[in-house]
């Protein structure tokens, strides 16, 4: 106990000046990437990236993922379960998953289910802070979580497996394969994930009961270079899901929930010398069943498919300026227990103007308008500037007006849909401030937003939950992204670190919203000697509310979570790892919400090849 | 600047660490002793969550008490949606819907005397009979019973519908066939035999049943009408009055010779055998379904109301003289839905 105090007491010591994660993305150039908005358009807000790297030494779920790293806090209902997210001090809604460029958030629900996404699939997952909805539309108004496969068209062949095996007949496995010439690239992969998830509750003589799961991912990424001029990739990706719903107590009904979730993107990218242009075509389906009681046969099950194009037009003015137009339609099907049949279309335009004012000031701007027969779209717009004011310190600043639609269930869900819903409005402004100083980078942000006309499911007079557009709410808080990376003969160390502090309050009560902590902070620490790689994290989530009116009664305890991995490679010029990793070492007792407890101590083995 | 205040944020965030020993939130409180001469009020908790709670205050509403269950039985859970109690000699019976259990206690002491588990799919009411437990549940639609005495099952009863509250009157069950709004049947048991003996077809949206004088009272409340039936238990045929200027009537509870019912926000009281329905309310709160008179009893004169506060906060109960006079508010746990005369 004593011991784990001090330890964790000198590593936040260590944190103070060191922790490291690269907010600007700086790519090969050979490397096409999936999404290029992201990178041209978001020059004056924070990205993150997390790297294969980092994404192989984690979970495989995007919870676990962003919960090491990134400043999100995570709703996680038990290890595997129902996940969302809340990010700046938003609600689950207000996050987006990006896709390769498209907004995968679920249309029924609104938002992302956190553990139905394999992170192992991915060459690289952004997580960008603060509003895009002018880009990426509905929800963004937190920040989007960016998933990324990107391809590289030079000469490579290579297999690459990895997987882990861990307590609780946990299994991840991935197989992926990467194949290129200078006219083609492939990337494909196989995931599957499993557990029986049956760990005991720390402190206590029960186990976690009906918590199995098990899910497939199909992943693959076709490039082809018709000529210097022209590209076409095709991205698809399909989810197939299992998931029984763990008990709260011990003799309730057993529920499960099924998920298949299929995704195809098809794009073409021409580029002359002072226009690029970019077709893409989209179809997206998610279906779910719920089975209310696994003995029983019987399930409700719903899903929308979902079809968008989308067309840009980049044009150079001239080399310090540039101007981006984005045309998009989107044609969205829903059908299902509780939503009958129903139909929503929506066509966008935005423009998009980035100018580099000299070598060390640029400012950048958009705006954009929606047009759908089922909402009014307030206009949305961006802006912001960045100027460098030397190598060692830069300044962004950025105000955004962001948005969320209300969701298939809000509209229409059977006897208690409200289809005169507007959507939910915010505005944002933020602050950034870029330290860099030799190894060592600093990332500060200060943001405060105000969201009105917030859809919350209220009882109306007919007997049933109804959504509104009721509360406005005011956030505020700063983040904190710190990194430092550093060899010593051939011993590398390389730190990364987040830290965020959030107040969300509920205008009318002045409360702060439930089920957002105050303080969150993640660390990690890397070890590279050699062919030795060993890792340490931690994650602190401060206390957090779970009633409205922030009764201290009912306050989920803070809780601070350490993990803990080594690996050595025995390959001499490819990769043969062999590692392992133990999560929760310190066997702390959480819940990240009301009895939802999460796994004490646990050990996994792992073996990652690449040839 | 910014520096500065990360500096200091991360020194403050090492105290926090230093000092985050879990603290426990359980309030310590000791028993009463005694949970008599009082009102039960069961506070159902957040579904999906083990947080019901029983809550006590004495007829006098001098003394109250919240959480008494975990109070009394520290090591013990009540569990997940707390729906209804029912009461036998001393014994209270508290069916807990989403946990799938009956938990048994001392209605005085409040003392745990048992769970029972078995063949419960989604319980949602209870009655004693002849020292037999029915219990109905929504998952089986069905009547499961049990002895009231060892709280071992013995058979199950099939409606095949839904199945609600249930009451007894002339030794034979009356199950409400409805629920949230919706159902328009009462199916009649006879439990010597376990048979459904009969339908009985009243007006749709039936919210509430109960026994007075050997009759059955029910309330049935829909957007076009509402409607009070009273069921002869001998014939088993019903009479009714009806309202068409009030509709959504529910939260029927007989206090004496009185039937007191709510619409909205208000609250109305007319004969046992009045011909129309009272439309002057006795008093109005501001109304907000599934919160005002979330929970709502009449005992012994007292309109005793529980509002659930939107469930994301405890609620309030409010407790009115019958000419509508606060004479009580008091925070109690998630969810007041109900109330119990102990005494």
């Amino acid at each position: 106990m004593i011991l784990k105090k001090r330890f964790t007491f000198c590593l936040l010591l260590l944190c103070q000046f060191i922790l490291a994660q690269h907010d600007s993305i700086t790519k090969l150039k050979e490397v096409v990437v999936s999404d290029s908005n992201l990178k041209r358009f978001s020059n004056t807000q924070s990205i993150q990236r997390l790297s294969d790297s980092i994404i192989s030494k984690n979970e495989s779920s995007l919870t676990s993922l962003l919960n090491y790293n990134t400043v999100i806090y995570f709703k996680e209902n038990g290890l595997g379960m129902t996940s969302s997210p809340s990010f700046r001090g938003t609600t689950s809604q207000q996050t987006v998953v990006v896709w390769n460029g498209i907004n995968i958030n679920s249309q029924l629900l609104g938002q992302a289910d956190f553990n139905t996404i394999s992170t192992r699939s991915f060459n690289s997952i952004d997580v960008k802070a603060g509003g895009g909805s002018v880009v990426y539309g509905s929800g963004a108004i937190g920040g989007t979580i960016h998933l990324n496969n990107d391809l590289k068209f030079t000469d490579t062949f290579k297999n690459d497996f990895q997987i882990y095996y861990g307590e609780f007949n946990t299994l991840s496995a991935v197989y992926g394969i990467t194949a290129a010439t200078e006219k083609w690239s492939v990337d494909a992969s196989f995931t599957r994930n499993s557990s029986d998830n049956d760990f005991k509750f720390v402190g206590q003589e029960v186990w976690n009961k009906n918590g199995q799961y098990y899910n497939n991912s199909l992943n693959a990424a076709v490039g082809y270079k018709i000529n210097d001029k022209n590209t076409v990739k095709f991205y698809s990706e399909i989810f197939d899901g299992e998931r029984h719903f763990s008990l709260t107590s011990p003799n309730e009904t057993k529920t499960k929930y099924q998920d298949y979730n299929t995704r195809n993107l098809l794009t073409w990218s021409s580029n002359f010398s002072k226009f690029e242009s970019n077709l893409r075509l989209a179809y997206i389906s998610e279906h779910y069943k719920y089975y209310e009681d696994i003995k029983r046969e019987g399930f409700t099950s719903g899903g929308v498919k979902s079809f968008i194009g989308k067309y840009d037009i980049d044009y150079a003015i001239s080399s310090a300026i540039k101007v981006s137009t984005i045309l998009d339609y989107t044609k969205n099907n829903g059908l299902g227990s509780g939503i009958g049949r129903n139909n929503r279309e929506i066509g966008g335009a935005s423009i998009l103007w980035k100018h580099n004012l000299n070598d060390k000031w640029n400012y950048e701007w958009s705006a954009r308008k929606e047009i759908s027969d089922v909402y009014k779209s307030p206009v949305l717009f961006s802006a912001g500037s960045r100027y460098n004011f030397s190598d060692f310190y830069h300044l962004k600043v950025n105000v955004s007006r962001n948005f969320r639609i209300p969701t298939f269930n809000d509209l229409y869900w059977e006897g208690s849909g409200n289809p005169d819903l507007k959507p939910e409005n915010s505005f944002q402004a933020e602050i950034g401030n870029e330290f860099k100083y030799k190894d060592f980078r600093l990332t500060v942000t200060a943001y405060g937003m105000k969201i009105k006309d917030m859809i919350r499911w209220l009882p109306n007079n007919s007997g049933n939950w109804s959504p509104e557009n009721t509360d406005r709410v005011t956030i505020y808080g700063a983040e904190a992204l710190l990194g430092w990376k550093r060899n010593f003969n051939k011993h590398t160390f390389d730190f990364s670190g987040t830290y965020a502090y959030t107040v969300s309050l509920n205008d009318k009560t002045d409360k702060q919203l439930f089920y957002v902590p105050y303080h969150k902070l993640t660390g990690s620490l890397s070890y590279y000697y050699k062919k030795l790689s060993a890792y340490y994290q931690i994650m602190y989530t401060g206390e957090i509310f779970t009633t409205s009116d922030n009764n201290p009664k009912y306050i989920l305890d803070a809780y601070n979570v350490s993990n803990v991995g080594a690996d050595y490679n025995f390959s001499k010029k490819n990769i043969f790892k062999i590692g392992v990793r133990v999560a929760n070492l310190w066997n702390e007792k959480y819940e990240a919400l009301p009895s939802r407890y999460m796994p004490g101590r646990n050990a996994t083995i792992y073996l990652n090849l690449n040839y | 600047m910014k520096f500065k205040n990360l500096y200091l944020g991360l020194i403050a965030s090492v105290f926090l660490f230093a000092s985050c020993s879990s603290d426990d939130n359980t309030i310590i409180d000791t028993p009463l002793g005694a949970y008599d001469n009082g009102v039960l009020i069961l506070n159902e908790g957040n579904f999906k969550t083990p947080n019901a709670s029983v809550s006590y205050i004495s007829n006098d509403l001098t003394t109250s008490q919240n959480n008494i269950f975990a109070v009394v039985n520290p090591t013990k859970v009540l569990g997940d949606v707390a729906q209804s109690l029912s009461f036998s000699d001393d014994k209270a019976f508290i069916v807990v819907n989403n946990s799938n259990e009956v938990e048994v206690v001392n209605r005085y002491t409040f003392q745990s005397l048992g769970t029972i588990t078995e063949k419960l799919e989604n319980p949602r009411y209870s009655v004693v009979l002849n020292n037999k437990l029915y219990v109905t549940n929504a998952l089986s639609n069905a009547v499961t019973v049990y002895d009231a005495k060892t709280y071992a099952y013995s058979n199950s009863i099939s409606v095949e519908k839904t199945v609600e509250k249930i009451v007894v009157a002339n030794n034979k069950l009356y199950v409400m066939n409805g629920a949230y709004g919706y159902g328009n049947e009462v199916t009649v048991i006879d439990p010597s035999t376990n048979q459904v003996l009969t339908t009985i077809t009243v007006e749709d949206g039936i919210n509430s049943i109960e026994e007075k004088n050997g009759s059955v009272y029910v309330m049935c409340g829909n957007k076009d009408n509402s409607k009070l039936y009273k069921i002869n238990t001998n014939t088993d045929t019903a009479t009714s009055i009806e309202s068409t200027t009030l509709k959504y009537v529910s939260n029927m509870d007989i206090d004496g010779d009185k039937i007191y019912y709510t619409q909205e926000g208000s609250v109305y009281a007319m004969d046992l055998n009045a011909a129309t329905f009272s439309t002057t309310p006795i008093f109005t709160n501001t109304y907000v379904q599934y919160s005002t008179f979330y929970g709502f009893g009449v005992i012994n004169g007292k309109i005793y109301s529980g509002n659930a506060n939107g469930f994301t906060q405890d609620g309030i109960v409010t407790i009115y003289s019958s000419t509508g006079t606060v004479l009580k508010t008091l925070t109690v746990g998630i969810a007041p839905n109900s109330f119990y005369s102990n005494n």
